[in-house]
């Protein structure tokens, strides 16, 4: 972050290096973008608008700088203060851990904060309240968190002096905006090891719920095809419980032909796969004259034109 | 590493001065396993890095072609000896098999690493213990992974060892 006067570039049109170091230096130290206007005024506007379309997460102190107009004296901008203003763009801060979890706790009242939570906000939920819980962070104005980065599985068998239940799912969520990080950890007794699915709220889920089974053992309720993921078919057992003899040999012959991953493909595509295997192409692409390449729309349709003379095609109906 | 002399080929080819030394004689099983030698043309199944030190070996510098074994062969049904090279998993063993399977005898096993010899040094619940659980192993080379000169050293053992094969002593196809 320290701005070296040597690394200004030789610049023929500069009169001396104390100018243009100055600013330099203003826009390195993360002031915001106000202050890069001397090099590039559509570089410094961008992230403004950036900034204030992202909600309240931030100070409206930059604003005030924005408009200082270049000054007639400053050369032309060099290279190296373009790269610098362009990464001077901040991106918009998560609220506080504090802040999201009153959000969050004036909706639900049974979720708690994970005594053991060092970093990120660590959530405590019951299994019925899980998908409502991430339903509510999902539409939340200031939480937005639409991103599923990951769904791991806990075993505490073995975890000194644990008293809750022996497994816990962990759903690490993500807000792409904000950068915020929440994760939410719903405890599983062993002998009902169930926790509804959330594979229709996050597309990903599907296949970390599938890995979360096939390692750990958790059924997830509404799982469109809920089978082992990592581990042969034949497989017997949930290797990653602290239980599985490691040293355990398995028997496996016939490999997985995965037709029915394949099969849910096509449904989810409008395919119709009939009893013998047939597959029927949907009305859109088997018309005649359908070209599966545009999503079945024929040579003549005039959506394809008006995509040929530079305007954009509406979109859907693609594979 | 203690090398092992590579025993001479049972030579009993010799030529018959009678005949003014155009004609050589020799035993039948002799020839053949001269022929074998050196021609073992390789199925690499490669899944970890031995599969890269096993590039190495054909490659230009090592030149594993020098031996005979030129042709590396990407179909079972083309290959004499299938060099596993690489981590085996449960999942993966019935391919093995069936690969193994496919090959057309005479055939041959080299077994290349620690994870295809005892399946690697961490206790794991999805590797194979050794390649020798699912189909037999001629040669088994030490080294994770294994040095090219080692893939050379191993490829030489093989030679040597069939060699000394006998015809009567080869299984049936399919046994």
């Amino acid at each position: 972050m320290s701005d070296e006067p040597k690394q200004v570039p030789a610049n023929a049109t500069a009169p001396a290096p104390t100018p243009n170091t100055a600013q330099a230096a203003a826009a390195s130290v993360a002031t915001g973008p106000a202050s890069s206007s001397a090099t590039s005024p559509s570089n410094a506007t961008a992230p403004m608008v950036a900034t204030a379309a992202m909600g309240p997460a931030h100070e409206p102190a930059k604003q005030g700088a924005a408009a200082a107009p270049p000054a007639a004296t400053v050369a032309k901008p060099s290279a190296n203060e373009a790269v610098q203003a362009a990464s001077a763009w901040i991106p918009p801060k998560p609220i506080a851990n504090d802040t999201a979890f009153a959000l969050i706790k004036e909706r639900f009242a049974v979720v708690e904060r994970d005594p053991m939570d060092k970093w990120d906000l660590t959530l405590l939920c019951p299994a019925e309240q899980l998908r409502a819980l991430i339903t509510f962070m999902r539409r939340d104005a200031q939480l937005t968190i639409d991103m599923l980065l990951d769904i791991s599985a806990i075993d505490y068998l073995s975890f000194p002096n644990h008293r809750e239940a022996r497994f816990a799912v962990v759903y690490l969520l993500k807000s792409l905006a904000t950068n915020q990080r929440i994760k939410v950890k719903v405890r599983v007794e062993e002998e009902h090891a169930h926790l509804p699915t959330i594979s229709d709220l996050f597309r990903i889920a599907d296949w970390m719920e599938r890995e979360a089974w096939d390692q750990i053992g958790i059924v997830f309720d509404g799982h469109p095809n809920l089978k082992r993921l990592l581990n042969h078919h034949e497989f017997v057992g949930h290797p990653l419980r602290k239980d599985y003899p490691c040293q355990k040999r398995q028997k496996l012959s016939v490999n997985d032909p995965m037709i029915d991953q394949l099969v849910l493909r096509l449904r989810q595509n409008g395919y119709t796969v009939l009893d013998d295997g047939g597959v029927e192409a949907p009305e859109r692409l088997s018309a005649p004259g359908a070209n599966p390449a545009t999503g079945g729309r024929g040579q003549n349709d005039p959506t394809l034109q008006s995509a040929a003379d530079g305007a954009r095609a509406e979109p859907g109906g693609v594979l | 590493m203690v090398f092992k002399p590579v025993p001479p080929p049972i030579s009993t080819v010799h030529a018959e001065p009678s005949l003014g030394e155009s004609v050589f004689l020799s035993k039948l099983e002799p020839l053949i396993n001269w022929g074998r030698r050196n021609s073992l043309w390789p199925f690499p199944f490669g899944t970890a890095c031995c599969a890269i030190e096993f590039m190495g070996t054909v490659s230009s510098v090592f030149d594993l072609s020098r031996f005979g074994s030129e042709l590396v062969r990407f179909s079972p049904r083309q290959a004499d000896v299938i060099i596993i090279a690489g981590t085996v998993t449960y999942k993966q063993a019935p391919i093995l098999r069936r690969i193994y399977e496919q090959m057309a005898e005479p055939k041959w096993v080299i077994s290349a690493g620690a994870c295809a010899t005892s399946g690697g040094f961490y206790d794991c619940y999805c590797t194979v213990p050794g390649i020798d659980e699912i189909i037999p192993v001629d040669i088994y080379i030490a080294g994770c992974p294994p040095r090219p000169e080692a893939f050379i050293e191993g490829l030489i053992q093989l030679q040597a060892k069939i060699d000394v094969e006998r015809t009567r002593d080869q299984k049936a196809v399919g046994a």
